[in-house]
């Protein structure tokens, strides 16, 4: 190949100096790991749906009870059972008020001579479901988060310096896990809640006393794995201190694993509040959470199919919404998926 | 990757298997059949109290007499001193017996009591004379095991409930034995080997069907010394004498048979040869096994008694249970806003207890104004005792109201807030949700916050007094209505809510005394006690009285509810029909 | 190894001790009365019931007792579950079923997980992924209570291929349960091992293997599998656990004669020889499930030092 250099348009080209000064430079805007994070969640679109679709219930959880015209413990007897009805839609053949009476279809709104509209039906009592199922929802993820936050929070800082620095202080640290990951967490939780008055605050309280045991160990487990590795031998030879290794070296490699964890902590916390309405244990009435909604439900389920349907429904969603949020944050977080 | 091939069609299989599932559950929900929001009053099943079962007639016994049941949970204990709960006294009713036992109309009727006993002038001495019967093991039934079986059932040592309950204050000498005194000072002798002599501390006209119940049961005393603390842990180690014999009970498992006892003086009467017992704790599978064929009864309880409401293989019984709300007058030493009677009887009428049955409960239960129940007991000329007083109370929101705002004024308070002491189940809650709104609705500036707890929580909290209102249930433990009357005596162990009113007491005094031998005149102190109770002093306010639902096949003939002791007789029952 | 194990076994020991005490103490302080009719009875007569089952001792004094007591296998006896039936009994007759379909739910969710879980990494993205994702979503989004009925009323009375509930056809009988009982499992499992073969099929040693022309299943079993294996196996550990708590709601449905189904009782009716004497006997099992998966653990990822051992 001949370069004719002399064929070149004059003044396409300036000619640089060698700057050796200059020769370090970043040249790129300089993105931080959780910036580059970002970059790359937003590319994940099963994750920002979720992110919005979770959004969107937590917005309804909040605003559901008030936009609704009934409060969630007012009880119309009168208005027991009705299923769901709302305007629009009932002309699709869907939620259309009728429900099945000594095996007919029958509108039971036009029956019962009922003028309102209940869009998601109303229960044995005759309160409103759509007040009911967001209010509900509104306690489940309260106690879901809370739990989970604590958990997360002492698990990671627990198992965090119990596999950083091994050795006695381990040794001493997981003795304690050890008793308590020993006691069944059934029996910690239901003494704990039998012992305090029940409610939120017992359920969350019982909930985390054993709950964040499980992060600790696999947390341990992942900084055991990396600690040995080449990369923190490298930054400790080149003095990094202790925090600087756990915070910027460990830490992006292990949070995967945490995320994933809580990912796994948020429909746990959400699923034992279930099973403690289920053993009689759960949210004092006349308080609903979705727990407690799908044990009065699931004994109706084939004559009042919607008060199971629903919050099961918005219960799923919680959960495709975690799961996806998590893996596009999995992937999101992970330094070795640069690209 | 031939193996991801092999991956690809489990995962899908696994898929597909539970999205069918799941569409099959939307597809079979539509079938369910729905019960009207029912506002009919159940007058009709006011009349098939005890005799539900009795009246479908249903032909002779044809089929194999096997009958399989459901029970809502295990047996804590066979013996007849320790047992204190439904299940036990249950099955204690159909394999053991006593000197009378409850018979299909629910009178007591001389079982191994041969007749009617002699009966002194003072009321006080019984003498029974046993008729000729024996044990599952072929040993005669004397009158020394009536003696030592209740004998045991006072010693310290055996740590009874029932024992002194039941005979403390009823039995001469009792209460000294209960708490360790000489047990030969017990109004309990066996003059000889068929003849036992009972002599009581006051007359009790009641105590005939006291007869019928377990804890005065016979045992063996040879037997039970024989077998030391093995006595009664398995359906081997235990003794029978009742139409039915206890086989294949391990002592914990949840599953018994009750064989037909060949050694029962009355054998020919019994016509089931064989009743499979499972415990089943969830009533959904409990319908679902007697949907499938495999129970031929099952009980509905909470939601499950309006899914069924209309079919007609239910059973409805009206039980003699009352629930209540006990008004706790005081806490901590303080006085409760309740201590006010104003403040009682508006919240007594502030709920209406109609819609409760109908739509609540919606099992056919009653609502109830009064405290003795209705068809539980009858003058010798068969009138109940609920006609005595009728309804002492009812909802009425505007006389409630005025009440309320009385009330209010007295005790200088423009606001009140009560605690609702409720049980855990899933009916208890709802039920509770219901009155708390039902409350705040009608009476202004009243705030009820619920708290629902395990039962024996709610004993402790009960007998500490640390609570505001109770929503509280008894049932009878004899045939008088005195087993009601009496809890709200001052001072009584099941009164505490620091009620006490000296007219009311003394009326109960009568009617234990003086009055004992009157039948008529003790029935009219009873019902003034009563009515003072509840119309006067609104110191309880009563919801509903009880009634159970159940599917039973068309087949089972003639099981036979009893109010008290135990639940059911087996020893009448029979199949029929069935293919 | 050996020494390593030893001191386990003896850390073991002690933690059961300090299990089995603070049990105890937070179960006295349980609100309630183990005697079931107590206010049927007079103080006195009550007074005598409670001495006779020792509740009446100063509260070190039980302790003492019991500890003594426990010392030499002796569990005391139930107070009012199965009056005066030896705990240890009361146990061992209940602990079979438990066991069984505990152990058959584990297996087959977790052989269920760990296939689909590789699948789905193996075709990420792909319709298989997606469906996977699904079935582990709802193995997590419907409560095991919801999920039990269903089959009981699907499986066993609609469709007849299985007994809709007791403890009479052998394995049949297991089999709902187990399904049942699989269900977390396999979710757990699946997501696990997706989340790690994804990891360890993007590390260089993977790429390093497809270079030199290694098969696909020999990637995936050899190479990828036994890594993703690792963080499975430490929730193996809190998922036998969680097993305990979903067998209680099975065993419920089911009319099963489980352990778990009789323990929630005995909290509520402050039966405290079976409370004790049932979390002792799930701490032994937890306590030992552990130990097994900490051994495990040092096993297949050789990188692990384990702690005891000379280093």
């Amino acid at each position: 190949m001949t370069q004719n250099y002399d064929k070149l348009p004059q003044g396409s080209f300036d000619r640089i100096e060698r700057d050796t000064q200059q020769a370090e430079r970043i040249s790129k805007p300089s993105v931080s790991f959780w910036q580059d994070a970002w970059r790359r969640l937003k590319k994940n679109k099963g994750a920002i749906f979720s992110l919005i679709l979770f959004g969107l219930i937590v917005f309804m959880a909040l605003l559901g009870p008030v936009i609704s015209p009934y409060s969630p413990n007012s009880q119309t007897i009168t208005h027991a059972n009705l299923p769901p009805k709302i305007p629009v839609i009932e002309n699709l053949g869907i939620f259309d008020g009728v429900g099945t009476l000594g095996g007919k279809e029958v509108d039971l709104y036009e029956m019962k001579n009922v003028e309102q509209n209940y869009w998601f039906g109303t229960d044995g009592l005759g309160r409103d479901m759509f007040s009911r199922v967001w209010k509900g929802t509104q306690v489940s993820l309260f106690i879901a988060f809370a739990a989970a936050a604590i958990d997360m929070l002492i698990g990671v800082i627990y198992g965090g310096i119990s596999g950083y620095f091994g050795g006695r202080v381990d040794d001493i640290m997981q003795r304690i896990v050890e008793i308590l990951t020993g006691i069944p967490n059934l029996v910690v939780v239901i003494l704990f809640i039998m012992i305090m008055d029940p409610g939120i605050l017992a359920i969350i309280i019982a909930l985390t006393i054993t709950g964040w045991t499980g992060m600790s160990r696999v947390v341990r487990g992942q900084v055991l794995k990396y600690k040995t590795q080449e990369f923190v031998l490298a930054a400790r030879t080149l003095g990094a201190t202790d925090g600087r290794i756990i915070w910027k070296h460990l830490m992006p490699n292990v949070l995967g694993v945490i995320i994933i964890n809580t990912m796994f902590t948020i429909p746990g916390a959400i699923f034992f509040e279930a099973f403690l309405s289920f053993i009689g244990l759960g949210l004092q009435a006349p308080d609903a959470s979705l727990g407690t909604l799908i044990n009065d439900g699931y004994k109706l389920i084939q004559y009042q199919p919607h008060i199971l349907a629903i919050p099961a429904f918005v219960l799923s969603l919680i959960m495709i919404a975690f799961n996806l949020i998590g893996d596009g944050l999995r992937d999101a977080l992970d330094p070795k998926m640069k690209d | 990757m031939k193996n991801s091939k092999l991956f690809w069609l489990l995962g899908l299989v696994l898929v597909l298997s539970i999205f069918l599932a799941a569409c099959g559950g939307g597809e079979e929900t539509d079938g369910g059949t729905e019960t009207p929001d029912s506002s009919e009053t159940d007058t009709s099943n006011t009349d098939d109290g005890g005799d539900d079962a009795a009246s479908t007639e249903g032909g002779e016994p044809d089929a194999e007499q096997v009958l399989n049941l459901v029970e809502g949970a295990e047996i804590p204990s066979m013996d007849s001193a320790i047992a204190e709960d439904s299940v036990a006294f249950n099955i204690l009713n159909n394999v053991n017996e006593g000197l009378f036992r409850l018979n299909e109309e629910n009178v007591a009727e001389p079982a191994l009591a041969e007749g009617e006993p002699e009966v002194s002038e003072d009321g006080l001495t019984y003498t029974f004379k046993l008729r000729d019967a024996n044990w599952s093991d072929g040993t005669p039934i004397t009158a020394q095991d009536f003696e030592f079986a209740w004998k045991r059932a006072l010693d310290p040592e055996v740590g009874s409930p029932y024992g002194p309950y039941m005979m403390a204050g009823t039995i001469k000498g009792a209460t000294e034995v209960s708490e360790g005194g000489d047990p030969s000072e017990l109004g309990v002798v066996a003059e000889d080997e068929k003849t036992l002599v009972v002599t009581l501390e006051r007359p009790t006209p009641y105590f005939m069907s006291l007869m019928a119940f377990g804890t005065f049961y016979p045992q063996n005393e040879a037997f039970v010394t024989d077998k030391g603390d093995d006595y009664a842990s398995n359906s081997d180690n235990l003794l029978y004498n009742g139409p039915f014999m206890l086989t294949n009970w391990d002592g914990t498992g949840l599953t018994w048979t009750m064989e037909k006892n060949p050694e029962y003086w009355d054998a020919e009467t019994v016509q089931l040869e064989t009743i499979n017992v499972d415990v089943v704790k969830e009533t959904s599978t409990a319908l679902n096994l007697y949907q499938s064929g495999e129970k031929d009864r099952a009980g509905l309880s909470g939601e499950f008694a309006m899914q069924y409401a209309d079919d007609p293989e239910v059973v409805k019984e009206l039980e003699p249970t009352l629930f209540y709300l006990k008004f706790n007058q005081e806490r901590n030493g303080e006085e409760t806003p309740l201590a006010n009677v104003n403040i009682r009887k508006a919240i007594s009428m502030a709920f209406n207890k109609q819609d409760l049955v109908d739509v609540v409960l919606a099992n056919g239960s009653l609502p109830a104004n009064y405290l003795v129940p209705t068809e539980f007991t009858f003058s010798e000329d068969g009138e109940d005792f609920r006609e005595i007083n009728g309804d002492l109370t009812g909802f009425d929101a505007a006389q409630a109201q005025e009440f309320w705002a009385t009330g209010l004024e007295e005790i200088g308070e423009t606001e009140v807030t009560l605690e609702l002491l409720g049980g855990d189940s899933e009916l208890a809650g709802k039920m509770d949700a219901y009155l708390k709104e039902q409350l705040e609705t009608n009476l202004e500036g009243l705030t009820v916050n619920l708290k629902a707890v395990p039962f024996n929580v709610r004993l402790e909290l009960d007998e500490a007094q640390d609570y505001d209102i109770q929503n509280a249930g008894w049932g009878p433990d004899y045939q008088d209505p005195m087993t009601f009357v009496d809890l709200f005596v001052t001072g009584a162990s099941h009164n505490l809510m620091s009620y006490s009113n000296e007219e009311f007491d003394s009326l109960v005094e009568q009617a234990k005394g003086e009055l004992a031998q009157d039948p008529a005149a003790r029935w009219e102190a009873m019902a003034e006690a009563e009515r003072i109770l509840i119309e006067e002093d609104a110191a309880i306010a009563p919801i509903y009285q009880r009634a159970t639902m159940a599917l039973q096949k068309p087949y089972v003939q003639n099981i036979i509810s009893h109010p008290f002791g135990g639940d059911y007789s087996y020893k009448w029952a029979y199949i029929s029909g069935k293919e | 190894m050996a020494r390593y194990i030893g001191k386990r076994i003896i850390y073991m020991v002690i933690t059961l001790a300090l299990i089995a005490t603070f049990t105890f103490f937070l179960m006295k302080i349980l609100p309630g009365s183990p005697i079931a009719s107590a206010d049927k009875l007079s103080p006195e007569q009550r007074a005598v019931v409670e001495a006779r089952y020792g509740l009446n001792d100063p509260l070190p004094v039980q302790y003492f007792n019991y500890m003594f007591g426990l010392v030499q296998g002796d569990l005391g006896v139930s107070i009012n579950q199965f009056k005066g039936a030896n705990v240890t009994d009361v146990i061992l007759s209940r602990m079979g079923p438990s066991a069984q379909i505990g152990f058959q739910g584990m297996v087959l969710g977790t052989v269920l997980g760990i296939l689909l879980g590789m699948i789905a990494a193996l075709r990420q993205n792909s319709w298989v992924d997606y469906s996977s994702t699904v079935v582990a979503i709802i193995g997590i989004s419907i409560p095991s209570f919801v999920f039990a009925s269903m089959l009981q009323y699907f499986l066993g009375l609609k469709l007849g291929w299985f007994p809709v509930a007791l403890w009479k056809d052998g394995f049949m009988s297991s089999v709902l349960p187990s399904i049942a009982l699989a269900m977390f499992p396999l979710a757990t499992a699946a997501r696990f091992i997706r989340t790690e073969m994804i990891e360890v099929l993007g590390s260089d040693y993977i790429t390093l293997a497809k270079a030199k022309g290694a098969s696909g299943s020999e990637i995936a079993f050899k190479h990828a599998f036994r890594n993703a294996l690792i963080p499975l196996i430490t929730v193996l550990g809190p998922m036998a656990v969680g097993i305990l708590t979903g067998s209680l709601v099975v065993e419920q449905i089911f009319a099963i004669p489980g352990i778990g189904e009789q323990f929630v009782k005995s909290i509520m009716v402050n039966d405290f020889s079976i409370i004790m004497g049932t979390t002792i006997f799930f701490s032994v099992f937890l306590i030992l499930v552990i130990l097994i998966v900490d051994i495990m653990y040092g096993i297949i990822d050789p990188r692990i030092r384990l702690s005891g051992g000379k280093s």
